[in-house]
């Protein structure tokens, strides 16, 4: 079946429920209809996208209130474009974010799903057209599978193939109280072909409330190596709110089968990482962490500062700064990003700014970039909402590049 | 290697079948619109781990995968999906766009100028939100000879590659395979050299190659291509 027969098929079966249940349901609507300007980098030419979200949810279809849906999509058409169809310039866009249909399981037991979703679990992630189901309270085992259609989202659209699948399977539990484990398993096929065959295993401790130690393993089946590798512990010593993390991380990236990069040879990157979050007060939070990168050889040093805060003098007021730093290879960075947004009554007014300098390995001197944005909205009615955005950074390639959008968003 | 974790894996499943006691999973729908600040009263101040802090953004795939995961009470998919896939229905007015499409805050400023930076940071990075076609789909769209590559120079109207071979292009093509993909997705331009078919047949692969795993299960899909 072609992805367009699917997405009808079950935007059918849906459409079909809805009225036979509709007195007795609760239907929510949420819309957006947006108009969006930018500068198109491939041609140095301004361009325009109308496009019109929908998210909906139905619950109590039936008396047991068992049997919920949901969906999020949009429609969209561009302007100004040049009629190239595989920039999407053409025509009417749509993309499927997700839709299924969900049934609780009797005394908490856990959750079906069918239709399009997004899932997870250890070994790996992913969109599928299919059905999940996520078991809880069944004696100690909480698990999840899944299967179907994998969705990969293109630029233009979504698309779905015959013969591209994705599967998995994550079993887990408490060992003792403050411990889960869990071990998946995962699958994906290219038009029937196994492109991808991953085991994660993750376990974690809580240790006499003050610490948490975790580690996670993705392991190839297909290259027989492990893909990524995290241990780490969080600890929180003090009764005031701040949190010390140290990770070790290492990947061996593999690649899909399908792709004559899957047969070469690559080398392992290692990363250590220490952060620290402090909450001094409900209003105030600071956090800042150093990375070290070791590229097997060449190396980098990444470190991060930042503060979030709401000002007790200046309510409605929410302000937020940080700094990056990055030294190393293949390029530095030292960034400045800070915004400020403000509530009085039904509207918010929001602005900000980055500055960042940076040079690649591959640039010959260094570029500072600037950004600015504004926004602003304003409730007219309980479930309406009108928003404006404006932003002009200056880069490599302009020294002006302007984008916007303005909305009207609805609720019902 | 693989048998190695294999067994291990047979060892815990029945360990976490067995030996388990339940825990009542804790509710979270009723602290959804709590301040996250706010949490600290049960997280960290009743000793349960925090999470939500400066690093979630790099630390939340871990939670977000584990079958007892409990996002769903606060968060709906769309939120999720926003932020991994350019979905804007609920776009905060920071949030920056990439033609319709709203991004992440981690792509900053110029981020065109920027990214090759962030691809290299931890290779899978990318991967967990774009499909290599992505990448592709745009390099191949450039004005080739505009482009400031590592390693490459412009030369007449197109780019050639000019690493120190065989060390330089040996050790940098290992440690940025991906990026390689990213502009060459059928990576033709290796089959001069790495194919064993024609031209000098350098074998690409690592030491520990499983070949016939690799060729047997996915239907020998990439092998033809040089073999
Ligand atoms: C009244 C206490 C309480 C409050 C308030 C609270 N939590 Fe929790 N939370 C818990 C407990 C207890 C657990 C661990 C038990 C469990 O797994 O459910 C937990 C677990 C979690 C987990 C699963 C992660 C893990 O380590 O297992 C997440 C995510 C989470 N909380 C997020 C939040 C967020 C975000 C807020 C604030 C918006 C919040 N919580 C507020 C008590 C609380
Ligand atoms: C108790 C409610 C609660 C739970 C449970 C919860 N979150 Fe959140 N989450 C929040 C709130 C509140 C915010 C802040 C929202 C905002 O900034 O508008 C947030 C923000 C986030 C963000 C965005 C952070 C950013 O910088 O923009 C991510 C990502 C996220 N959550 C993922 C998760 C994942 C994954 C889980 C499950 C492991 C989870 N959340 C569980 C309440 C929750
Ligand atoms: C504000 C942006 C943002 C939001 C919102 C967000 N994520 Fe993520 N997500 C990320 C980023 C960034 C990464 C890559 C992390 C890394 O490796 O550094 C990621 C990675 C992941 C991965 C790993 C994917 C893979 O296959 O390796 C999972 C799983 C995931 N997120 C789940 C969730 C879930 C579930 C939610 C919603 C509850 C969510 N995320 C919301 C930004 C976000
Ligand atoms: C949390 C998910 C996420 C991660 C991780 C992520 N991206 Fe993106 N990126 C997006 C989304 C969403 C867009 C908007 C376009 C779209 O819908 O795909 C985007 C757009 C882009 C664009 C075009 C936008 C522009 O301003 O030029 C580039 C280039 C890009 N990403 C590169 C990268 C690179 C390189 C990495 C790895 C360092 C990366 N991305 C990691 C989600 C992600
Ligand atoms: C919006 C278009 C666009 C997208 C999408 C895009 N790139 Fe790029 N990329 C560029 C441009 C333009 C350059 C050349 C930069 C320059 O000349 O300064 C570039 C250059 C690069 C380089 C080489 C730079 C150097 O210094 O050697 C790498 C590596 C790279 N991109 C990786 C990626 C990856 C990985 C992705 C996908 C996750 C991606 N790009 C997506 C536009 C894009
Ligand atoms: C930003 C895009 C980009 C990245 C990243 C990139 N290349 Fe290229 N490369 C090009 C372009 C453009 C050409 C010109 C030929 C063409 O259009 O394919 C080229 C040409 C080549 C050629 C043929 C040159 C010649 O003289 O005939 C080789 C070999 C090559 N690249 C190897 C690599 C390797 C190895 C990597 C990864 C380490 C890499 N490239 C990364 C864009 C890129
Ligand atoms: C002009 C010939 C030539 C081209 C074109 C070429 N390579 Fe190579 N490659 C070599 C040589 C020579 C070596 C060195 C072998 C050694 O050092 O043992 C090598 C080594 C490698 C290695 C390391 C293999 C190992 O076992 O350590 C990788 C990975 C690699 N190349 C990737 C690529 C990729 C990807 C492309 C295309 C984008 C490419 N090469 C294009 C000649 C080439
Ligand atoms: C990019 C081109 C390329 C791809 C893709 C490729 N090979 Fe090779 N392979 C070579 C070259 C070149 C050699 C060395 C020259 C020779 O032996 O003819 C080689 C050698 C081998 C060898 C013998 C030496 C060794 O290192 O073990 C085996 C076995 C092999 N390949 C199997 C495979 C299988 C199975 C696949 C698919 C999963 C595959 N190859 C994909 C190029 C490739």
């Amino acid at each position: 079946m072609t992805h367009r027969a699917r997405f009808l098929w079950l935007g059918l079966l849906f459409l079909s429920l809805t009225p036979a249940v509709a007195p007795a349901a609760d239907l929510r609507f949420q819309s957006s209809t947006q108009y969006l300007w930018y500068t198109d980098p491939f041609k140095d030419k301004d361009q325009s996208d109308l496009v019109q979200y929908l998210k909906f949810g139905v619950t109590k279809v039936e008396s047991t209130g068992r049997l919920s849906a949901v969906g999020y999509g949009r429609f969209s058409r561009q302007f100004g474009g040049d009629n190239d169809p595989k920039m999407g310039d053409d025509g009417l866009l749509g993309r499927l974010y997700f839709l299924y249909a969900n049934y609780s399981l009797p005394s908490d037991r856990g959750d079906i799903r069918l239709g399009r979703q997004f899932v997870s679990v250890g070994a790996g992630s992913g969109t599928v057209d299919g059905v999940s189901a996520e078991l809880r309270n069944l004696g100690p085992v909480r698990a999840t599978v899944f299967a179907g259609y994998d969705v990969r989202f293109a630029e233009t659209t979504d698309r779905t193939r015959p013969g591209n699948y994705l599967t998995g399977v994550s079993v887990g539990g408490s060992l003792v109280d403050g411990n889960n484990v869990d071990v998946s398993y995962l699958r994906k096929y290219d038009q029937n072909d196994l492109i991808r065959e991953m085991v994660g295993v993750h376990a974690d401790q809580r240790i006499l409330d003050k610490a948490k130690a975790y580690a996670d393993l993705r392991y190839d089946v297909l290259h027989g190596a492990y893909s990524e590798f995290l241990a780490g512990a969080k600890i929180f010593p003090f009764s005031a709110p701040v949190t010390f993390t140290a990770e070790y991380f290492a990947s061996y990236p593999t690649f899909d089968a399908d792709t004559i990069y899957t047969a070469f040879a690559v080398t392992r990157y290692r990363e250590g990482a220490g952060r620290v979050d402090y909450i001094v007060t409900p209003r105030l939070t600071l956090y800042g962490s150093y990375t070290r990168a070791d590229y097997d050889g060449p190396s980098a040093d990444i470190g991060t500062v930042g503060v979030r805060a709401t000002p007790k003098r200046a309510p409605g007021l929410g302000l937020n700064a940080s700094l990056d730093v990055r030294s190393g290879y293949p390029g530095d960075l030292t960034g400045f990003q800070a915004s400020a947004d403000y509530a009085f009554g039904k509207a918010t007014l929001a602005a900000g700014v980055t500055y960042d300098v940076f040079q690649r390995d591959s640039m010959t001197s260094d570029f500072t970039a600037k950004k600015v944005w504004g926004a602003g909205s304003y409730e007219f009615r309980k479930n309406m909402t009108a928003r404006l955005r404006v932003e002009d950074t200056e880069t490599r390639q302009f020294s002006n590049e302007f984008q916007g959008r303005a909305s009207v968003d609805l609720s019902f | 290697m693989k048998n190695r974790i294999l067994r291990s894996i047979l060892i815990l499943l029945p360990a976490v079948t067995v030996a388990v006691t339940v825990f009542a999973r804790e509710d979270h729908k009723a602290y959804r619109d709590l301040k996250l600040p706010e949490c600290a009263e049960c997280h960290v101040g009743s000793g349960i781990p925090p999470n939500h802090g400066g690093g979630w953004l790099k630390e939340h795939r871990i939670l977000a995968a584990g079958p007892d995961r409990n996002c769903f009470d606060c968060h709906d998919q769309g939120w999720c999906q926003d932020c991994h896939k350019g979905g804007g229905i609920s776009a905060r007015p920071s949030d920056s766009q990439w033609k319709r499409d709203i991004k992440p805050d981690s792509h900053r400023s110029d981020w065109v100028s920027i990214h090759p930076i962030q691809a290299s940071s931890n290779p899978q990075q990318c991967s967990r939100c774009h499909e290599p076609q992505f990448c592709a789909n745009c390099h191949g769209r450039m004005n080739v000879t505009s482009l400031t590559i590592r390693d490459h120079a412009k030369s007449g109207g197109t780019q050639a590659y000019i690493a120190a071979f065989p060390d330089q292009h040996a050790a940098e093509a290992r440690r940025n395979l991906a990026s390689c993909q990213a502009c060459h997705p059928d990576g033709n331009v290796c089959l001069t050299c790495h194919s064993a078919k024609i031209g000098i047949r350098v074998n690409p692969h690592p030491k520990d190659f499983k070949a016939d795993r690799i060729g047997s299960r996915s239907n020998n899909r990439s092998c033809v291509v040089c073999h």
